[in-house]
């Protein structure tokens, strides 16, 4: 054969070759497209350094990304953490579009990294390094991935809002230190948010846009949705960006986000209100009661607007949620919205097991059944919660002149401490929810009733001081000093849990 | 004595004589000098320079001394500069070279060319720009002045002040934008980290392009063989290069180590006392480990075996059983110290020996690294309680909390030592789930056993080892090959160099074919993957003896680089490794037919 004939017989495959490829490759585009594999896209606001490199790198950005992960996962092996934040920002900056690798980092920072260092100070700045990661970076450039949303309100509600890291109190410290400035009672005032007038009120906009990207105007539809939220506790950022993940996100990613919901809410119920202890001047947290209604509305609304086959789970939430209710306004004192709530329970869900609502069951049998469970279950803010409810309800008793009822309510209250903290007594778990001293407690909850209020009849008060022999400038905070006699009445410490016996 | 004189003579056939060597008052005054002589540019950039130098110190904290060691530099290279910038100045002002003529003095040089009639002999007409000091003794002249050319030729290709701007902006600009986690502590081991790295790199690179490129390209465009046909041996000739090379990268290290130390002192000085401290306890310094001497075994060993034997004598009869008898033995002793049941305690004892007397008043800490029953990547945090000190006395007492599998450091005070400088430490194990504590490396203790400014200094001149055996592969493939062969053999050397991981990993597989990947090992022992062991051991082993000096790892963990491991580190990647290489080089590059085609 010829080599004339060759090159055109070449050419001709050639030219066939490209044709039939132009068929393949839009069904590869569209396979793309579809499955979400492409990256070939520019990313949306992107600064011009990332759209460059991803661009510019091509093939060479996988590689890289690789290097750069087993450097990553090498160093931590070693224990050398402190490339860990640049490694982080270079793969996902590599890999921008990937939802993974963001989230990837985000949690091995804030929950293994942390915890590697003894020093819960130390904890914190992994802690919040995994948010800003996650929060700054990867919402920017994937604003409509639900699981990214969802990443972050977890690290909210879990991390920060629960107790199971030694270092719970200082995250939730930490933050509200944060939030406080902005948020000085913990209430939006969003006249002036979403119409900033003054240098303040604009600067407090800045720093909220800027800082903790986070938009007014959702805020105010979580508060009208599921408030009042005290901004500053990590439930309230939970809940916000579960609702901007709402928003964002295809209608098929959301029932992960609206769970996450459920979750903070309960949390802020348990310990959703900030209260200054007038003593230590820290910060303290009640349960918030308020969200009652609120929430469970917005229970209805997830159930109604959820597929058949999704809304038992819902539905367990809402059976959980009010259980909860009932037995913290039953512990607070609040027996009619107790009764309300427990009724409400029983028409919506009836009696039996999983309400846990016996046929003779009243409000109040039902209530003290929780305590007695919650004490098994050595559940601390419950216990708290219960212990608070029965010291209130005590001294109310004394002050309405019912000396037999004080006497069983205290009795009762030093019993549910006394068993709660002989189960937790283990040093595991010691520190990270053992109760404070009771004494510490009745004070606390003294001081809170004995606290000026307008609301409140003073003559109530003085009853309550004269009936406790305490002076009558006792719980007044005229000064920072603690008032003289500060220790509630009739009760001694509690032994703090020791280590066990050397030998 | 007689010196070299360049004569110089303008239109109007009045003549200079500048001396060669050393101009004392050049760097005496300065830019003064550089000013008197007309060299206006020259002199601004000089005191530019000055002010700059003298304020990088001042923001670094350096003492005075310090300072002085820099003005005493900058003079000597005006001093060294000295003729060639006399000559820029006579050069200025209308006049051009005629001739060099060794005489005792100006004079006697104008005089000797007076003598013939104003008409310059052959011999005088040559002009060398670089002349070796008549210090360096004649044997090794040919050395001095190719290492001189080699210098010379890196300033021609503009080298010298590319990368120098590069390694300043490294040393600058990093940290301006690094990431860190938010702590001095974090910051600083980072910015430690990623400078080092990339002033390794950048000369790391440059050393091999010069190397290739200065001995290749010099066979390449016939340099080389007009080189060659002087009274110097080819091996100085290859010395000179590699010896050119080292007293640039040696410059180079020497400016960018003293601006990053400055630089990390400037930043350090800026944090608040408590910070400085931590800084300076845990980064900013150089510190020793100490463990525990492992227990010997054997008496209890002995003794157990005896028992079994003496219990079991029937049954344990092959020397095989005996032998897996005492082995197990000895592993059960060992589990027993490392491990701890729930409850329980463990106490080690770490001997400071000599080194307690200079304890007092030293911080000291503990890097412990513990391993639980959760699932391998748990990182559930474990309690322990910690009793410190001595056992004769109260101990120091503290409680925290850390994830497992890998080490965590915390202080534990001061002055814990008892009296015969032994450092108790107690353990408690507060948890429902016992842990075990490797004997490698569950427990050491970090002392300060020196200053930051001396081990920063050790990590540098091993850097410096680094770059000597780059240079040394550099030369030896440009030895033979030309310029971009040999820059791709090198990159390949440099790269199989690089990759000991991969040939751990085909040794610890046993082979490269048929990997199952349930077991991670080879599926069946074949001639390939015997072979592939075979070599890829010994190129391990080889690697082994020459890469385990990291010196960045060691200063951004504040780790003691020892003298002992620094002299290691010279006569293995320097004398053992960059000696064969240059032996190689030097024996291939003697052999080469120059006159050849490539």
């Amino acid at each position: 054969m010829s080599p004339r004939l060759h090159k055109v017989i070449g050419i001709g495959l050639l030219v066939l070759s490209l044709g039939l490829s132009s068929f393949l490759q839009r069904g590869l585009n569209r396979d793309r497209e579809r499955l979400g594999i492409t990256r070939t896209t520019v990313i949306s606001n992107a600064p011009p350094v990332l759209a460059f490199t991803t661009v510019a790198l091509g093939a060479f950005r996988g590689l890289i990304a690789n290097a750069l992960w087993i450097r990553a996962n090498d160093l931590q092996e070693e224990g050398k953490y402190f490339e860990a934040v640049q490694l982080a920002d270079w793969i996902t900056k590599l890999q921008p579009g990937l939802d993974s690798p963001w989230i990837f980092q985000a949690w091995n920072m804030a929950y293994n990294i942390s915890v590697k260092f003894p020093e819960h100070a130390d904890r914190w700045l992994w802690v919040l390094r995994g948010i800003e990661l996650l929060r700054d970076g990867g919402l920017r450039y994937n604003p409509g991935k639900a699981l990214m949303y969802r990443e972050l309100a977890w690290f909210y509600q879990h991390k920060i809002g629960q107790n199971l890291d030694d270092a719970h109190s200082l995250y939730k410290t930490r933050w509200f230190e944060k939030m406080n400035p902005l948020f000085p009672n913990g209430r939006a005032n969003y006249a002036r948010l979403l119409k900033p007038k003054t240098p303040e009120d604009q600067e407090r906009v800045r720093r909220l846009t800027t800082e903790f990207k986070m938009d007014p105007r959702t805020m105010q539809k979580v508060d009208e949705t599921y408030g009042p939220v005290d901004w500053r506790l990590p439930e309230a950022s939970a809940i916000y960006w579960a609702m901007t993940g709402i928003e964002n996100s295809p209608n098929q990613d959301k029932l992960p986000l609206r769970r996450t919901i459920y979750q903070p809410m309960l949390g802020t119920l348990h310990h959703g209100r900030i209260i200054t202890n007038r003593i230590t001047q820290l910060p303290d947290l009640r349960p918030n009661l308020d969200i009652i209604p609120n929430a469970s509305r917005a229970y209805e609304d997830a159930i109604g607007t959820e597929s058949e086959e999704n809304k038992g789970h819902i539905q367990r939430a809402h059976r959980n949620f009010l259980k909860d209710a009932i037995y913290f306004l039953y512990a607070n004192n609040r027996q009619a919205e107790a009764q309300k709530w427990f009724n409400y329970l029983r028409q919506k869900y009836g009696i039996g097991p999983e309400t846990g609502i016996d046929p003779n069951a009243t409000m109040e049998t039902f209530a003290l059944g929780k305590i007695e469970e919650d004490v098994n279950e050595t559940s601390r803010d419950r216990v708290t919660q219960a212990i608070q409810g029965l010291v209130a309800t005590a001294y109310d008793q004394l002050a309405q002149g019912d000396n037999d009822q004080y006497q069983g309510l205290e009795k009762m209250a030093a019993k549910v401490y006394s068993v709660y903290q002989t189960k937790v007594s283990l040093p595991s778990q010691a520190q990270r929810v053992a109760l404070p001293p009771l004494a510490e407690i009745k004070r606390d909850v003294l001081l809170d009733m004995l606290r000026p209020d307008p609301n409140v009849n003073p003559e109530y008060q003085a009853r309550l001081r004269t009936e406790l022999n305490l002076p009558a400038t006792f719980g007044v905070p005229s000064t920072n000093a603690a008032p003289a006699g500060a220790s509630a009445p009739g009760t001694g410490t509690t032994p703090a849990t020791g280590t066990p016996a050397k030998p | 004595m007689t010196s070299h004189f360049e004569i110089y003579e303008n239109d109007a056939r009045e003549q200079v004589a500048l001396r060669r060597g050393f101009y004392w008052i050049a760097a005496l005054l300065g830019w003064i000098w550089l000013f008197a002589k007309g060299l206006w540019v020259e002199g601004i950039v000089m005191v530019m320079l000055n002010a700059l130098g003298l304020l990088l110190l001042y923001l670094g904290q350096a003492g005075w001394g310090l300072g002085a060691v820099f003005q005493v530099g900058l003079g000597l290279g005006i001093g060294f500069a000295g003729r060639r910038l006399a000559q820029l100045s006579l050069e200025h002002r209308g006049y051009y070279y005629r001739c060099t003529i060794e005489a005792r003095d100006g004079a006697g040089a104008i005089a000797k060319l007076a003598a013939v009639g104003g008409n310059p002999l052959p011999e005088w007409r040559a002009r060398r720009m670089f002349v070796v000091p008549d210090v360096v003794p004649r044997s090794v002249r040919g050395l001095a002045a190719v290492m001189l050319l080699t210098l010379k030729a890196a300033f021609r290709f503009r080298l010298v002040v590319v990368l120098l701007v590069l390694l300043l902006a490294v040393v600058i600009l990093l940290p301006v934008v690094i990431k860190h986690d938010g702590s001095a502590q974090g910051f600083t081991q980072i910015l430690i980290t990623y400078t080092l790295t990339s002033i390794t790199s950048l000369l790391g690179f440059a050393t091999l392009w010069l190397a290739c490129g200065t001995l290749a390209r010099d066979v390449e465009d016939a340099t080389m063989q007009v080189v060659c046909t002087k009274p110097i041996p080819r091996w100085q000739i290859w010395l000179g290069k590699w010896a050119g090379i080292m007293v640039l990268n040696g410059a180079f290290l020497a400016i960018t180590g003293t601006a990053l130390f400055l630089l990390l002192n400037w930043k350090a000085s800026g944090l608040s006392p408590a910070q400085q401290q931590v800084l300076r306890n845990e980064v900013l310094v150089a510190r020793g480990t100490l463990k525990e001497t492992p227990p010997d075994y054997e008496a209890d060993v002995e003794k157990l075996y005896q028992e079994r034997l003496s219990q079991n004598a029937s049954s344990i009869t092959d020397a095989k059983d005996r032998k897996f008898l005492r082995d197990q033995i000895l592993e059960g002793l060992k589990t027993g110290d490392q491990y701890i049941p729930p409850g329980q305690y463990r106490i080690w004892r770490i001997r400071f020996g000599p080194l307690a007397g200079l304890m007092k008043d030293k911080p000291l800490q503990l890097r412990v690294k513990y391993y639980s029953q959760d699932s391998p990547g748990s990182s559930t945090p474990h309690r322990f309680e910690w009793n410190v000190g001595s056992e004769t006395r109260k101990p120091k007492t503290f409680v925290n909390s850390f994830g497992p599998e890998s080490p965590t450091t915390f202080n534990i005070g001061t002055n814990l030592l008892a009296d015969d400088g032994v450092l108790s430490v107690l353990v408690f194990n507060l948890n429902e789930r016992p842990v075990l504590f490797p004997p490698e490396d569950g427990l050491e203790v970090l002392y300060p056993a020196g200053f930051f400014g001396p081990n920063f200094a050790r990590g540098f001149v091993i850097i410096a080892c680094w770059l000597a055996l780059l240079a040394a592969i550099g030369l030896f493939a440009a030895s033979k090959l030309q310029f971009s062969v040999a820059a791709f053999v090198s990159m390949g050397i440099l790269i199989v160099g690089l990759s000991s991981g991969t040939l751990k990993q085909v040794v610890e597989q046993k082979g490269i074919v048929g990997i199952d990947h349930n077991t991670g090992q080879v599926s069946a022992e074949t001639f390939i993957n015997r072979t592939a062991v075979a070599f890829y051991g010994g190129v391990q082993k080889l690697l082994d003896l020459i890469t385990g000096y990291d010196p960045v790892d060691a200063l951004s963990t504040g780790r003691m680089i020892t003298w002992g491991r620094l002299v290691q580190a010279l006569l293995l990647v320097v004398g053992v490794a960059g000696g064969g290489f240059a032996s190689l080089g030097i024996w291939i590059f003697t052999r080469r037919e120059l006159a050849a085609p490539i």
